[in-house]
């Protein structure tokens, strides 16, 4: 079963060259999923289509298991089940309890209800000492947090996050990630996330799967274990006290390519992460970075 | 915890659909307000009769600016807790609910802009009785004639006093202006006013080509209301009678002025005494204050006047401040034309909110061009005019209906939905204009049919209706996937 799926969706921009290109896209329950790609590639567009923000030019979209254009589809009932937070948070004003309390008081949740199930998501999300403050007396990673504490509490089926972690420090990006993964995992929430992030490395920790766009085009879609399956060679990001040259004289099948500090070197599949970090610090080099990418869509751009 | 939060508490727990319209925190400010200007413009200040009227249009001026801060404060307030934008869902009754409260900030808000005039009527038609408004009127315009005339009681002057058997007849003056009374309520004039007269009503008679006189016993005049028709009313009194008059206006006058009149009656109806005292100035009696200003609002009559505007013709100051139907109605259709621009204001994004509202100001512009274009280089007649109109409203409500059942958002439906909307309740007058110029033209009896109140309750249903129609209509398009 897919909360979500797009057959051949085509988006164009009446007012600018861009254009999606025959997009077909799964989102499955209980499950995050991260877009990543290049500034421009259609990340964005992509998730507003699917918050049903955007509209599309051509192919098919299915939500909860209904087509959008079908007699029995409107927009109003796809909407209550998706939250969408898009990459400009809009303001609240008042104190953070008011808003939250009316976010559950509108859905029908009256009384010490909307008491009780607000104090139980701030305290899910860790954000009891700053519940009665204002808007303006919190960070940008706090804000963000409340903002999903917010759409919580409407019990989305699909949670739609724009650039959500672009703002905010690697604590407070952290901090977020593991939210999200923690109200995923939740089996009573049922919940299904769709993210977009240039952070690629967070990203990938934290989804299961991902969604590569490359100028307007998909390149990859599928489960994060999946990607560097066909590989025909590993690949890895290094720093150490050694030039290329030298890494190239030790592993003379290497393809090296730098990149300021940081060498790029592909090798063979024979050549495992261990392997190769062997070689490097039995020649007592010294590495101050290392990273395997052969599973990475990093290797996409 | 006081009792405003209290309140407001309450209803975000458990009515969010009236807390976001703020109403328990505004009207409370506002009622606090006008207790505030109750207390010291009637209660504090209060007035006297004899000093002169207060001043209402300052109030109005001094009451624009803060109530203007008041209302958009408040209107500011609005853009930013919304139930249905928000996620919520708000039934139609409920809609209809939240329109009576903005119109309800309106209304109090006109209140409030209004109180201070207001306020100074309540305080002056708190200075006398009505029977004993009627009495003063009564005494004013019968005497005004001998005060005019002193000194030349018995000569015929004019027409004014003169000899007639063993009676004087005086020329009713209508100091205290009550001749276009019956403009104002029918009904509540016949307690105080009477016709006089039955065979024809002004008293002209053509075959003679003069007015004829109508002739009343001071005995009649004192025990019947006062006379509807005066128009060429005459009073006779005895010689004695005459000082009663004198009296009683003196009487009367002086309770409106602190520049009393102090020469006696007997005084100012013995011709030869009273030649003493007239004056070549205005003033032909001795008076309390010799250095006295003129100012109109001391003015005896217009208080007079005024008291029986307030009194008699609207018994009261509201009724004379807001019961006037016609006005009021005109009043109460600008008040829901605001609640429902903030009604649409809640159902739709602000920008193509605000685009509607620019559409909505370019009309004149609009109107203007096509009355360049059809009416003075095509010369089209007024009917042509009127059915451009009502095929405007039928396009209208196409575009409308294309962008209802269109599968993406479309600024460009949603201002026209809007701009439809505000007209919606218009249609019924530009229908009978557009009826009147092809049809009723030449229908006698059919135009005389025609009723503002009419016209004004059927915008009124079509306006109410249109609330709960057009509330689907936003919410369908508010929610389709941009188009870009």
């Amino acid at each position: 079963m897919t909360l979500f799926s797009s057959q051949e969706v085509t988006k164009n921009y009446r007012s600018g060259g861009f254009t999606l290109k025959k997009i077909s896209v799964s989102l499955k329950p209980g499950q995050i999923t991260g877009i990543v790609g290049e500034n421009g590639n259609g990340k964005t567009t992509l998730l507003r289509i699917i918050a049903g923000d955007l509209s599309i030019d051509s192919g098919t979209l299915n939500y909860f298991g209904r087509e959008s254009d079908a007699a029995n589809f409107s927009w109003e009932w796809a909407k209550q089940k998706i939250a969408y937070i898009p990459q400009r948070i809009p303001r609240w004003y008042g104190s953070l309890r008011k808003n939250l309390i009316f976010e559950a008081t509108i859905r029908g949740i009256k009384g010490n209800q909307a008491d009780k199930i607000v104090d139980e998501l701030v305290a899910q999300l860790g954000l009891e000492e700053y519940i009665e403050l204002q808007w303006k007396e919190i960070s940008t990673g706090y804000r963000l947090r409340f903002q999903l504490a917010k759409m919580l509490i409407s019990a989305p089926d699909l949670l739609v996050l724009d650039e959500p972690i672009a703002n905010l420090d690697i604590n407070a990006q952290e901090k977020f990630l593991s939210d999200l993964r923690e109200i995923v995992s939740n089996q009573e929430r049922k919940v299904s996330v769709i993210l977009s992030s240039q952070q690629l490395h967070e990203i990938e920790n934290v989804s299961d799967a991902i969604i590569f766009l490359k100028k307007g085009n998909l390149v990859y879609e599928g489960e994060i274990s999946k990607i560097g399956e066909n590989r025909k060679e590993n690949q890895f990001e290094i720093q150490g006290d050694f030039t290329p040259e030298e890494l190239k004289h030790l592993i003379e099948s290497a393809e090296i390519k730098a990149a300021g500090k940081t060498l790029d070197v592909k090798v063979p599949l024979e050549i495992s992460s261990e392997d190769f970090l062997k070689l490097i610090l039995n020649e007592n080099f010294k590495v101050h970075y290392f990273r395997d990418i052969s599973s990475s869509t990093k290797k996409l751009f | 915890m006081n009792l405003f939060q209290k309140i407001d508490n309450y209803l975000l727990h458990n009515f969010p659909n009236i807390w976001v319209t703020k109403v328990h925190i505004f009207l409370p400010i506002a009622i606090i307000f006008m207790l505030i200007i109750y207390t010291f413009n009637v209660l504090l200040i209060g007035y006297n009769i004899k000093d002169p009227m207060p001043e209402g249009e300052w109030g109005v001026t001094l009451m624009v600016i803060p109530v203007m801060v008041f209302i958009v404060y408040w209107f500011v307030i609005q853009a930013r807790y919304n139930v249905e934008k928000s996620g919520g869902k708000l039934s139609i009754p409920l809609e209809y609910m939240n329109f009576f409260l903005y119109f309800l900030m309106f209304f109090v808000s006109y209140l409030l802009v209004s109180f201070i005039p207001y306020t100074n009527d309540l305080k002056i038609a708190r200075t006398a009785q009505k029977t004993e408004i009627t009495q003063d009127i009564k005494n004013l315009n019968v005497g005004h004639t001998i005060m005019i005339n002193a000194g030349n009681v018995v000569s015929n002057n004019d027409n004014q006093i003169e000899k007639k058997g063993d009676r004087y007849k005086i020329r009713y003056n209508n100091f205290i202006d009550t001749y276009y009374w019956e403009d104002y309520d029918e009904e509540l004039l016949t307690e105080t006013i009477e016709e006089v007269r039955e065979d024809f009503s002004d008293g002209y008679d053509s075959e003679r080509g003069y007015y004829e006189e109508k002739l009343m016993n001071y005995e009649d005049y004192i025990n019947n209301p006062i006379p509807k028709n005066t128009n060429n009313l005459y009073i006779l009194a005895t010689y004695n009678q005459l000082e009663e008059i004198v009296a009683d206006y003196i009487y009367s006058y002086n309770k409106y002025t602190h520049n009393e009149i102090v020469t006696t009656a007997a005084e100012i109806v013995n011709y030869e005494v009273i030649a003493e005292f007239k004056d070549e100035n205005f003033n032909y009696f001795k008076r309390t204050e010799n250095d006295y200003y003129y100012n109109w609002r001391d003015r005896v009559e217009y208080k007079v006047e005024y008291l029986a505007k307030l009194k008699l013709r609207y018994s009261g100051a509201f009724e004379a401040n807001y019961g006037d139907s016609e006005i009021s109605k005109i009043i109460v259709a600008w008040l829901l034309m605001l609640s429902l621009f903030v009604w649409i204001f809640k159902q739709i994004h602000w920008r193509d909110f605000l685009f509607g509202v620019l559409a909505l100001a370019l009309t004149p512009v609009l109107i203007g061009i096509v009355g360049l274009i059809f009416g003075v280089f095509l010369r089209a007649d007024e009917d042509f005019f009127f059915a451009l109109i009502m095929v405007a409203y039928v396009i209208a409500i196409l575009l409308t209906i294309k962008g209802y059942v269109s599968n993406y958002k479309s600024r460009f439906s949603i201002v026209t939905a809007m701009y439809l909307h505000v007209w919606l309740p218009v249609l019924p007058f530009f229908y009978y204009f557009f009826m009147y110029e092809i049809y009723y033209r030449n229908n006698y009896e059919v135009r005389s049919e025609f009723k503002f109140e009419n016209l004004f309750y059927a915008a009124l249903i079509i306006g109410i209706i249109s609330i709960g129609l057009f509330k689907l209509v936003y919410k369908k398009m508010r929610l389709l996937p941009n188009h870009k």
